[in-house]
């Protein structure tokens, strides 16, 4: 059987937009978590822009890329509730998570909540995505500089 | 993937070297991969399976640069150790 080979390294991947948003403490343009799935996807652009995940390796967090120049513009991870919450570092901020994500009963009901608990929320939300920028890291296969 | 209603049903019906593969997290899950033509690219397809015989329904599609690790070959059986 023929392995199917990565199209893309991690090596080739753009993370200076996301760093900067990161340090910037910028929030998601736009949040998705669909319960059925437990997936939940973090994006730092339009959701308009067609993007593709990339996986560093083992692990349910993968990084959302641009097609064109393959800057990483979000998050995408899988079995949300299921694996990754219960392994999230940061305890306080896993708690948090799981109270606000265990009253979504489906998608839509993240996409009209977000803008309206983004302010309310934006340390939680700024935790979540730094932790799923640090659970890629964590994979070893890519160390970079955060831009200036 | 919108729009891309083909390529989702050639994964399922033609997955990449004829490869079925089980989800890292849910065993009722099933992945296909496809080349996706003209992008460097495969779409991914997962398939929840329910029932006894079981049937399936796509749960999730979208683009990736590569198969995420730990996805364990089912199908063909002699892949299935």
């Amino acid at each position: 059987m023929a392995a199917i080979p990565a199209l893309v390294k991690t090596e080739e991947l753009d993370f200076r937009f996301i760093d900067r948003a990161l340090r910037d403490r910028v929030l998601p343009e736009a949040l998705f978590y669909d319960a059925d799935v437990d997936l939940l996807t973090a994006l730092y652009v339009s959701p308009e822009i067609e993007t593709a995940v990339h996986f560093a390796d083992v692990g349910d967090v993968g990084v959302l890329c641009t097609l064109d120049d393959l800057r990483v513009v979000g998050f995408h991870i899988e079995a949300f509730r299921k694996a990754y919450l219960p392994t999230l570092h940061d305890r306080e901020t896993a708690m948090q998570l799981m109270e606000l994500f265990t009253c979504m009963a489906d998608t839509s009901d993240m996409v009209t909540l977000y803008p309206a608990q983004k302010a309310r929320r934006a340390s939680t939300f700024q935790a979540l995505s730094q932790g799923a920028h640090d659970a890629f890291m964590d994979r070893g296969l890519h160390q970079h500089a955060v831009p200036a | 993937m919108i729009g891309q209603q083909d390529l989702v049903r050639a994964a399922v019906e033609e997955p990449l070297y004829g490869v079925i593969y089980e989800d890292t997290d849910f065993a009722d899950r099933n992945v296909y991969y496809h080349s996706w033509p003209g992008k460097r690219l495969y779409v991914k397809v997962v398939i929840r399976l329910e029932g006894n015989p079981p049937e399936g329904e796509i749960i999730s599609a979208y683009g990736q640069f590569g198969c995420k690790g730990g996805e364990k070959p089912i199908w063909p059986p002699s892949l299935h150790s």
